[in-house]
């Protein structure tokens, strides 16, 4: 279900919390979805089952996930209206600020780069945001 | 938050005059899997010594579960399991009988996890224990530590003779062991991915002190590669604070940063008049530079 | 109680083999007693009736005894388990792990003194004798016997297979210590009983006191081993690797045994005989260390531009040189005791050549250990003791003609010759996988 590189220099906890609001977010676990217990989602990725139940507290924390009580987690419905612009442009920062200074690198102008951002979001669509999101 | 299993202040260990270990403090709470790494030599092993009681400390104190590690009570005992660095199985037995004679000081040993174990980790129980391999002992010493289900699981190098899949398979019965919750692990490992896998703090030994400790992914926050980019080249009183070393490149420059805080960047970028670039480092690679 | 329980059980059922002896031991014993007991009196060839051969009698008779020497072998995996747990780290964190052990060394020891007691019993049954009385020597004689001899296999078996067998004779030859004690009913039973208990408090209080005397015990260790310790000569190599480079340790070490074994035999029941088996025995101890030498060799040899053949000589050389201490001690001993005592001169004569005989005996029968023991190594090696051991009666005894110990001797040093020709012959086509160090084997210096 996930993609966790442990040697990478990103903490793992940092990978997992990504990944699973991204995909929450991207509908790519609708609400509802069950996630695997700490001790399997450990198991299966070799990872300390503390990191894991510190990802699932964070996120029922962020109202990303729901606990129920002797069942496993489940995603909640999202809040999309509750959630401000600001705070999801928050989660987009990184990726931004990332393609701003490869722009800089490769010494394009700012217009070259909303160009480029206009054609990728025509691109874009429903479908292929599922399709690139499946773990390969 | 229940009491911690383990206690140190200020413990100090020095043999023959000399310092082993100096000053060192740290606390293991239920749940908790300590990764200690350190250069040879760093006292580590000297450190899990001095936390089973199996000598007493010149300074400061240890305690297990409330007690004075030293002095540690027989019913106290059955809470702690050990697997040594180096094996101390008796030859002549079987697996099967060295298990037994093990098995019999405990009040609580779990047969059915023992005999599943072996099975999955290929340990023939009818082996005679000179006739193993190096690794297959290094199992079998990994076993006997399990058996009880100990509270405290204490681990010296548990792993350097083992190959990846017996790795892994260790690993995820020490995972297995961390989900409890209620159960403590502290291992030291020379093999820094196993570690960066499983412990959610990390002790570094280094120079016969405690060097860094405390929660795993605050340390991979805190310690980063920035990669400084300006215009113009870089004045030779270029500084960075807490670097831990600096490598100047003409108009670039990289350097090691301990105490990293996201809200540093701005400030420093502006400071330094150049483009930063922050790069977390995986734990090998943290550790190779705390020792550069 | 269950851990005290399983180590007992372990002790004496630890390897197949033990198993097997344990066992053999308990039916000769038991089987043996009891057909001594139920059967007619046995007349032994004094002109009586008898229902029985002399052979018959002789099996009967011997049958206690022989289960009784099976039977204490049968734990002699005691020494080795208790050395090995007590090195190790579980000692300290096993719960009550001291406590267990030693009560569990302890109980070993009390019921192979139990058997043996019973044993002994039986001989006494149908004469005239206060039964719970001999028990009771028997018991106390047998414990203080059992726990010296089980602390000589742990000393001896640290050294390999050939150690524990050297070890074994030892008992043998200690054994007839304590029958012959127990056949004078006038010694008071003070003695043994005072012994076993200062031996055994001893031992107790500072095995569980061994954590808090670890520090002063290693800074004494340490002093020692600077006083004693070899300091690396160029040329010394060899006995460094192989285990050599210490002789005087062992030459002087010998010294307090045969002292102590001499007062006594002379306190308790003298008989020259006895004292030869001993020396002999003490003689033989080398081969303990030339056991290991194969397996050590492999470093010698990893370094050295010799071939097999070659490291043979050179191994063989430093063990000679290294026998010259040993048995230059041991030579001085007999003729320095020997001639205190007024023993005949004949028979230290001979007493010298058997010593240097058996020294050098056991290091060629230790050289052929190039593999696991195989039978054939096992029966060699008993001939050699036993061929010792006749030499050794026969050389003791006023009425053996001249003739026939040279001849004897003559034969021990022909098949000296002989040995050394297997062991020269192993060790040209040495294989290394066969004989695999031990993991608790360490090259000492």
């Amino acid at each position: 279900m996930f993609i966790l590189k442990p040697h990478s220099g990103v903490p793992i906890y940092r990978q997992l919390l990504d990944q699973i609001r991204r995909m929450a977010a991207s509908g790519h676990l609708p609400p509802g979805t069950e996630l695997p217990s700490i001790r399997d989602l450990a198991l299966k990725h070799a990872i300390n089952p503390m990191t894991v139940s510190k990802v699932y507290t964070l996120l029922e924390a962020e109202g990303v996930l729901e606990r129920h009580r002797g069942k496993p987690m489940t995603v909640a419905a999202p809040k999309r209206a509750q959630s401000p612009v600001a705070k999801r442009l928050e989660q987009l920062e990184p990726h931004v600020e990332h393609v701003a200074l490869a722009a800089r690198q490769l010494e394009l102008t700012e217009k070259d780069v909303v160009k480029a951002l206009h054609d990728s979001w025509e691109k874009t669509d429903e479908q292929s945001v599922h399709r690139r999101t499946r773990p390969r | 938050m229940s009491s911690p299993y383990i206690a140190a202040r200020g413990l100090g260990k020095s043999f023959n005059g000399k310092p082993v270990l100096a000053d060192v403090s740290f606390e293991v709470e239920p749940g908790d899997v300590v990764g200690v790494l350190g250069k040879n030599g760093a006292g580590k092993t000297t450190l899990l010594e001095l936390v089973l009681g199996f000598t007493p400390a010149t300074s400061g104190g240890v305690q297990l579960f409330g007690y004075d590690s030293y002095r540690l009570p027989g019913a106290a005992k059955a809470r702690i399991g050990f697997v040594p660095q180096q094996d101390e199985l008796v030859n002549q037995l079987t697996a099967a009988d060295q298990i037994g004679v093990i098995a019999s000081f405990y009040p609580r040993w779990d047969d059915e996890l023992v005999s599943r174990l072996s099975r999955e980790w290929e340990v023939d129980l009818h082996q005679r224990v000179k006739n193993m391999s190096v690794g297959q002992r290094q199992k079998l010493s990994i076993l006997l530590g399990l058996g009880h289900k100990p509270d405290v699981l204490i681990l010296d190098e548990p792993v350097a003779s083992l190959d990846p899949v017996a790795r892994r398979q260790f690993l995820e019965q020490i995972i297995e062991v961390a989900a409890d919750g209620n159960r403590s692990v502290v291992f030291s490992s020379h093999i820094v991915s196993d570690v960066e896998r499983l412990a959610n703090k990390i002790w570094i030994l280094k120079d016969q002190r405690m060097y860094w400790q405390g929660d795993f992914d605050s340390l991979k926050d805190s310690i980063v590669r920035l990669h400084a980019r300006a215009t113009q080249p870089l004045p030779d009183s270029f500084t960075i604070p807490n670097a831990l070393s600096v490598q100047r490149n003409g108009t670039t420059a990289t350097a090691i940063v301990q105490g990293w805080r996201a809200e540093m960047h701005d400030d420093l970028a502006q400071q330094l008049g150049a483009e930063l670039e922050v790069e977390q480092l995986a734990l090998e690679e943290i550790f190779l530079e705390l020792h550069r | 109680m269950k851990a005290i329980a399983r180590l007992i059980y372990t002790n004496f059922t630890g390897t197949a083999l033990l198993r097997f002896i344990t066992l053999a031991g308990l039916v000769a014993g038991i089987g043996g007693s009891a057909l001594y007991l139920y059967l007619p009196p046995l007349v032994g060839g004094s002109g009586g009736q008898s229902r029985f051969s002399l052979a018959q009698e002789a099996i009967f008779r011997v049958l206690p005894i022989v289960g009784l020497l099976c039977f204490v072998f049968g734990a002699s995996l005691l020494p080795t388990l208790f050395a090995r747990l007590t090195t190790s780290h579980y000692l300290y964190v096993l719960p009550h792990g001291r406590t267990k052990l030693l009560v569990s060394a302890f109980a070993t020891v009390a019921l192979t003194s139990l058997f043996a007691a019973g044993i002994v019993t039986t001989y006494y049954f149908k004469m005239p004798f206060a039964l719970d009385l001999i028990f009771q020597r028997a018991f106390a004689v047998s414990f203080v016997t059992a726990s010296f001899l089980y602390v000589v296999l742990w000393l001896t078996g640290k050294s390999g297979t050939i150690g524990l067998l050297v070890g074994s004779f030892v008992m043998i030859a200690t054994l007839v210590l304590p029958l012959l004690f127990i056949a004078t009913p006038s010694t008071s039973l003070a003695i043994p009983w005072t012994a076993c208990a200062l031996l055994w408090t001893t031992f107790a209080a500072g095995f569980l006191l061994a954590p808090t005397l670890k520090a002063p015990l290693g800074r004494l260790r340490q002093t020692f081993a600077q006083l004693t310790g070899s300091t690396y000569r160029g040329g010394g190599e060899i006995d460094f690797l192989i285990g050599t480079a210490r002789p005087w340790t062992l030459a002087a070490g010998q010294i307090v045994p045969i002292v102590l074994a001499t007062y006594v035999m002379r306190a308790v029941s003298w008989a020259p005989l006895a004292w030869v088996f001993f020396l002999t025995i003490i003689s033989v101890t080398t081969g303990a260390v030339a056991s290991l030498a194969a397996t050590r060799g492999r470093a010698l040899w990893l370094r050295a531009r010799w071939t097999r053949a070659e490291l043979f000589r050179h191994v063989e050389d430093a063990f000679l040189r290294y026998n010259c201490y040993t048995l230059g001690v041991l030579l001085l001993l007999l003729v320095a005791i020997g001639d205190w005592l007024a023993l005949p001169t004949r028979m230290l004569a001979f007493g010298m050549g058997l010593l240097a005989l058996g020294t050098t005996l056991s290091t060629y029968v230790g050289l052929i250990v190039t593999a696991r023991i195989g039978w054939r190594d096992a029966a060699l090696a008993v001939i050699v003791i036993l061929a010792l051991m006749r030499t050794a009666y026969l050389a003791s005894w006023p009425a053996t003609p001249t003739a026939t110990l040279v001849a004897y001797q003559l034969g021990l040093a022909a098949l000296a010759l002989l040995v050394r020709e297997i062991a020269r012959r192993r060790w040209s086509w040495l294989d290394w996988m066969l004989c695999r160090a031990d993991t608790s084997v360490r090259a000492s210096a």
